[in-house]
């Protein structure tokens, strides 16, 4: 599905933020860039899957009264300004589970889905110069009736496989991330970002589809700062590599697969004993940013990023030693984020305005003719705000909205379709943040909005409601959180719902 | 200096990013166009149905009618590989009087993928050429040995038919007929069987250009003791032998496989014309045949008279005309198709007497 910027209805890993109430009244700098630094590795933890221009997610923590605003590694990626952000040792583990079922679906999503997640993270200050980060995650998630798809998400692709059976289908892997920043001067910094993750996944009856896929990003970056940290401005290159691979396989008989060119028009494979589809992906990623805070006042800044992308993926399928050409996509396009923001040190007010510019433009050939197939121009332009307001000395309230505008512009020549629209979303929330005692926290969210998607969802709205809620408590030893959420899409006509269920466990040190 | 290489390099940089990218192509899919002009011999045929399919992708076959310069096309069509068929009937000249017109049953089949025909922007252009039908590759009778050799006893026991698979398949002869026809498709007089099931034997087969020989009777006629036959032929290695199980005096070499009678109460054996009749090979599935024999089952049929005013005995669809003009009987000709399984359904044209027969191999 398009979602644009609504980030928080996808699969995310809690964020627990630690909060002393009564023997401070405000949180420290170090423990606001930590937190800080916490939230940009959840956000973009996503090996699996590394897209062109990845989504800058506007996240909450909840279980705390403290609101940072997005800093600019979120914005930009660009690991050589990571070091603003992380100021001490710090540990986290947590273990995740999320359970969403869909009676309401489109015709290849899956009817239930469980999602299991244990990841590890930690950064250390190696020295005044040297800072390293580094995170390892397991991911497993089960998919049950599926129908026909051997796609984890066949919506995501143009070119997509599928078999002829209905079944269950699982996915497990790791992830591995690595993060070096380095002081070259008291000024200039230097990073290097690796993020690594294997995938293989098994349909349980035939085709008995394998799939393996790898995923690989590269960043480097360098930056300037002023000596007194007020201004940093930076520039980033990132590699991608992405492999993919489906190998459907005989069982009485042979593997009898399809190709879909799009959402409408197929081809019916040749069956063989093995039928496999490869998916190759390489891009490339060139960016700056800046950013200024403290202007005219205390607590008042300015970040800017933008960055130029493209990406090819070739597509094959066939047999193992002779497959034939299917699709060749070629994304490129630019992404331009500001956020203007007023956190003053002298009080835990927060406030934050955001805008965010996206343009990008698909083009893909079949294959095996120098045509073109498939066309999408898109179009993101998204706008919102996020407000914290310390309410009473053991109370606060944080709220957001957003709003963001898709223009698509999508074609299908092989058999004629265009879809031309333009979907208006919009979300808010409202955290209510609990300080029940010294030693323990509480809080509880709610939001909601409303999704234009895209033609397959065979719907014009979908209305998002949500709710969250966790505690945490300070161990001698750490400290121990929980939640629980819960999330439920409904489209306009009434046709069931997607319901999401998920908990949270965590300890940080 | 050092300062202005950075821009430079930057610059250089997105070069080579983008040169390891193809380019964009600048046409869409969808706007192919195809243009066939449909032929039968010389002529362009007018309102003859054309159907073209691709299985490159799940899109349904499109149909259109050629127009009076036997022109049809197909606009704004997916770029994919297509499968053309026609099968239809056409008024067509008279293969036997120019001055007449005739209904044949043409068909053809054919294979067009764009990147291997002319293109002229997005367009293809070519010409189809069809056939009569029955004129396709398949299992041809080549060559009909029926005259007799020179003798003055009468003696024509050694006729035989060779038969040459002209595709690129192996067919099986199980089951097939051998047909005489006396008049028509309704009234067929002699009628020998292949052993084996019809249409799903696979017990007999032929490959790709093999020839078969199915001999009246399978013996060396050159070499009959008290007659001697220089001019005859040596049959005893033929594939196959008419043999008529209710005949007990006809001939029958034990090493060699018999094709018997069907016809219920005909004790005689495979019986055919010195210089004039019709002969049929048939897949087998109609073995009624007291309603006549169906057009459906034919494989192969051919009409054959030694005289040009003969008025045809099989349907035109069999046969459009007849071969064999000239034929003398008893003078050791054979009947033999011009080059090896070429056939226009029109045995006018595609067969040519040869002075002496040639069982198992063409003449040269």
């Amino acid at each position: 599905m398009k979602m644009g910027s609504i980030r928080r209805y996808t699969s995310k890993i809690f964020q627990y933020e630690k909060y002393k109430w009564g023997h401070r009244m405000k949180i420290s700098v170090i423990e606001m860039c930590l937190l800080s630094g916490m939230l940009v590795f959840s956000s973009h933890l996503s090996a699996y899957n590394n897209p062109l221009f990845p989504d800058i997610v506007i996240e909450e923590p909840f279980s705390s009264t403290i609101q940072t605003s997005l800093n600019l590694y979120q914005i930009s990626l660009n690991p050589a300004v990571f070091k603003n952000s992380y100021r001490e040792d710090f540990v986290y583990y947590s273990a995740n589970s999320f359970d969403k079922i869909n009676f309401f679906r489109r015709v290849y999503d899956p009817k239930r889905q469980k999602d299991y997640q244990l990841y590890f993270y930690t950064h250390k200050i190696l020295d005044k110069k040297s800072t390293l980060a580094a995170a390892v995650r397991y991911n497993r998630t089960d998919q049950y009736d599926v129908y026909r798809s051997l796609e984890k998400n066949f919506y995501k692709n143009y070119f997509s496989y599928i078999d002829t059976t209905k079944g269950n289908v699982k996915y497990d892997g790791p992830q591995l991330w690595f993060l070096y920043n380095y002081s070259l001067t008291n000024n200039l910094l230097l990073g290097f970002e690796i993020d690594y993750g294997i995938e293989r996944g098994l349909k349980d009856v035939y085709t008995q589809c394998e799939t393996i896929i790898r995923n690989m990003d590269l960043k480097f970056g360098a930056a300037y700062e002023s000596d007194n940290g007020n201004f940093i401005a930076g520039a980033s290159a990132r590699y991608l590599s992405y492999e993919g691979q489906y190998n459907a396989v005989k069982e009485l008989q042979d593997a009898f697969v399809r190709t879909y060119f799009g959402y409408h028009v197929f081809r019916d494979e040749n069956p063989r004993s093995l039928n496999r589809k490869n998916d190759h992906k390489e891009g490339y990623e060139f960016g700056a940013q800046l950013a200024r805070k403290n202007i005219l006042t205390d607590g008042l800044g300015i970040q800017l990023s933008g960055s130029y992308g493209t990406s090819y993926t070739k597509i094959t399928v066939g047999s193992t030693a002779l497959p034939g050409d299917r699709g060749y996509l070629v994304r490129d396009g630019f992404r331009i984020f500001g956020n203007v923001f007023y956190q003053p040190l002298a009080s835990n007010l927060m406030f934050q305005l955001f805008y965010e510019y996206k343009d990008f433009s698909d083009w893909a050939r079949a294959g095996e003719y120098n045509v073109v197939t498939i066309e999408n121009d898109e179009i993101v332009q998204r706008f919102g705000s996020v407000l914290y307001l310390p309410l009473m000395k053991k109370a606060g309230i944080s709220t957001g909205f957003e709003m963001e505008n898709i223009q698509s512009d999508y074609h299908e020549y092989i058999v004629k379709f265009d879809y031309n629209k333009d979907h208006h979303n919009w979300n808010g929330f409202a955290d209510l943040k609990l300080v029940i005692n010294q030693i323990t926290n509480a809080h509880i969210k709610g939001t909601v909005g409303t999704i234009e998607p895209w033609f397959y969802w065979d719907t014009n709205s979908i209305q998002v409601h949500g709710l969250e809620c966790g505690v945490e408590r300070l161990f001698v030893f750490g400290e121990i959180g929980a939640s629980f959420q819960m999330e439920f899409w409904k489209p306009s006509e009434e046709r069931g719902s997607i319901n999401r269920y998920g908990i949270a466990l965590s300890f940080k040190k | 200096m050092g300062a202005m290489k950075k821009p430079f390099l930057l610059l250089f940089l997105l070069f080579v990013v983008s040169a390891c990218f193809r380019e964009q192509p600048t046409q869409v899919d969808g706007s192919l166009n195809l243009t066939l002009y449909i032929k039968f011999e010389d002529r362009f045929l007018k309102s003859i149905p054309v159907t073209i399919k691709t299985y490159d992708y799940n899109i349904t076959s499109l149909s259109g009618i050629t127009d009076s310069g036997g022109a049809v096309s197909f606009e704004n069509i997916p770029w994919a590989e297509y499968f053309i068929t026609i099968k239809s009937t056409a008024v067509v000249a008279s293969a036997l009087d120019s001055n007449a017109m005739d209904t044949v049953t043409i068909i053809a089949s054919t294979l067009i993928t764009p990147p291997e025909t002319s293109i002229i922007e997005n367009t293809i252009t070519d010409t189809i050429y069809t056939i009569a039908s029955g004129a396709q590759p398949g299992l041809k009778i080549n060559e009909l040995y029926t005259v007799g050799p020179p003798n003055r006893k009468n003696y024509f026991s050694d006729q035989f038919f060779e038969l040459y698979n002209s595709s690129e398949d192996t067919v099986y002869l199980d089951g097939m007929l051998f047909v005489r026809i006396y008049h028509l498709l309704e009234w067929p007089s002699s009628i020998f069987q292949f052993p084996g099931e019809p249409l799903t034997g696979r017990e007999y087969p032929v490959p790709p250009g093999a020839f078969v020989v199915v001999a009246l009777d399978a013996m060396d006629h050159t070499n009959i003791p008290n007659f001697p036959l220089p001019e005859s032929v040596n049959l005893s290695q033929a594939d196959w032998e008419f043999k008529n199980s209710m005949d007990y005096g006809d001939y029958d070499n034990p090493n060699v496989p018999n094709i018997d009678n069907i016809e219920v109460g005909c004790r005689i054996d495979f019986g055919i014309g010195l210089t004039m009749d019709v002969i049929l090979i048939t897949d087998g599935s109609d073995l009624n045949y007291f309603d006549g024999i169906a057009i459906e089952s034919i494989i192969d049929g051919v009409e054959y008279a030694s005289f040009s005013t003969h008025i045809k005995d099989v349907e035109k669809e069999v046969d459009r005309g007849f071969g064999g003009v000239g034929l003398i009987k008893y003078s050791g000709q054979s009947l033999e198709r011009v080059a090896v399984g070429f056939d226009s359904n029109n045995s006018t044209v595609d067969f040519v007497i040869i002075p002496h027969p040639t069982p198992g191999y063409q003449h040269e």
